[in-house]
């Protein structure tokens, strides 16, 4: 296994005081960040486009993983292929622009293809 | 789906599984009348053939390129150390007519491609994939929602393990989940033997519930397991 990016179970932003919404990794995702979860500052609400670019900042190692898919008709970026996001296991539409909120439990679930 | 006639002796070994309820002889004659495309025959495509060999699917179509490796040798449960440098899909037939000689198999030694998908799905009454490449899964199930065939889609990484159903328009497409080959996803993946064995018993439980017509199939719904905790989760994708 790579490095892990952070030791220890959280990246730095974990622990802080503020609101955070906070992420389960699975799959080829958690092993390229090196942990399991991560909590990401959040003020109110945020966009999944905009919790993943948080994540990539707090995870560079996810970077390539979280590139975002092909552009939509309507000319939107998408969220990255093959990734499922759950809410307290709910699975969230594929929409970048979808709000999540300070509180929530975000899980990304990415597709996998091993055989 | 069709069925075949039991004889006594096929009767005497599948006499275990006739007492399942919901199954019986009307769902054992249409496993026997049943073909089903395993592509490819690796850690999970071993495991489900087998299971479906041993549960009387009368017909496998087996789909594997290359020539065996040590490294395959882990989880690949078809493969021998003796065939090593030899055609896996060759190795897996082998295997499968050992455990049931009334097994008809037809070897593919070619992995899915958009060339030959439709050929190869629509041979079968049922697709299992375990593609390690997207791309393979992608012209599978584009093959098969061509052709209305359903698709049990078994995967894994690490310790994790994944399972769906999918058989649009019933259920979603499988674009609907990967739209496009994933960014990031790498050819050699961590891998237990015991972590595809379990997703590849798992998917073929899935196609004999399909092919058999019982039980509840993972329509709309994705099973994913983590057997680093045991902690499992079904998915309500639509």
């Amino acid at each position: 296994m790579s490095e892990p990016a952070f030791s220890g179970d959280d990246c730095p932003a974990s622990g802080v005081a503020e609101p955070y919404v906070r992420l389960a990794l699975t799959g080829p995702l958690r092993r390229s960040a090196g942990v399991q979860h991560v909590s990401v500052p959040c003020n109110l609400q945020m966009t999944l486009g905009e919790l993943l670019e948080r994540l990539r900042v707090l995870c560079p190692a996810t970077a390539a993983q979280l590139s975002p898919g092909a552009a939509t008709p309507g000319g939107h970026s998408a969220l990255p292929a093959g990734l499922l996001v759950l809410r307290h296991q709910q699975l969230l539409p594929a929409d970048p622009e979808f709000a999540v909120a300070a509180g929530d439990q975000i899980t990304l679930m990415p597709m996998i293809s091993g055989g | 789906m069709s069925k075949r006639l039991l004889t006594d002796e096929e009767r005497e070994i599948w006499s275990w599984q006739l007492d399942v309820e919901g199954f019986g002889d009307a769902g054992q004659e249409r496993l026997k009348a049943a073909t089903v495309l395993v592509s490819r025959v690796g850690g999970v495509g071993s495991a489900a053939a087998y299971e479906l060999a041993a549960a009387g699917v009368g017909r496998l179509i087996l789909a594997h390129g290359g020539l065996l490796q040590p490294s395959d040798l882990n989880r690949q449960l078809l493969m021998t150390h003796d065939w090593i440098g030899r055609p896996r899909v060759e190795s897996a037939a082998r295997r499968l007519k050992e455990l049931n000689p009334r097994l008809d198999v037809v070897t593919i030694a070619e992995q899915i491609t958009v060339e030959n998908a439709d050929e190869l799905v629509g041979m079968a009454d049922c697709v299992v994939d375990a593609a390690p490449l997207f791309q393979e899964r992608l012209a599978m199930n584009d093959a098969a929602e061509r052709l209305g065939r359903p698709v049990v889609e078994a995967a894994m990484y690490e310790l994790e393990a994944s399972l769906t159903v999918i058989h649009p328009p019933g259920t979603l497409r499988f674009r609907d989940l990967v739209p496009e080959v994933p960014a990031g996803w790498q050819r050699r993946f961590p891998v237990f033997g015991a972590v595809s064995g379990t997703v590849g018993c798992l998917a073929a439980m899935e196609a004999i519930k399909l092919l058999a017509g019982f039980g509840e199939p993972l329509f709309n719904r994705l099973l994913r397991l983590d057997l680093r905790t045991m902690d499992s989760r079904v998915v309500a994708l639509r």
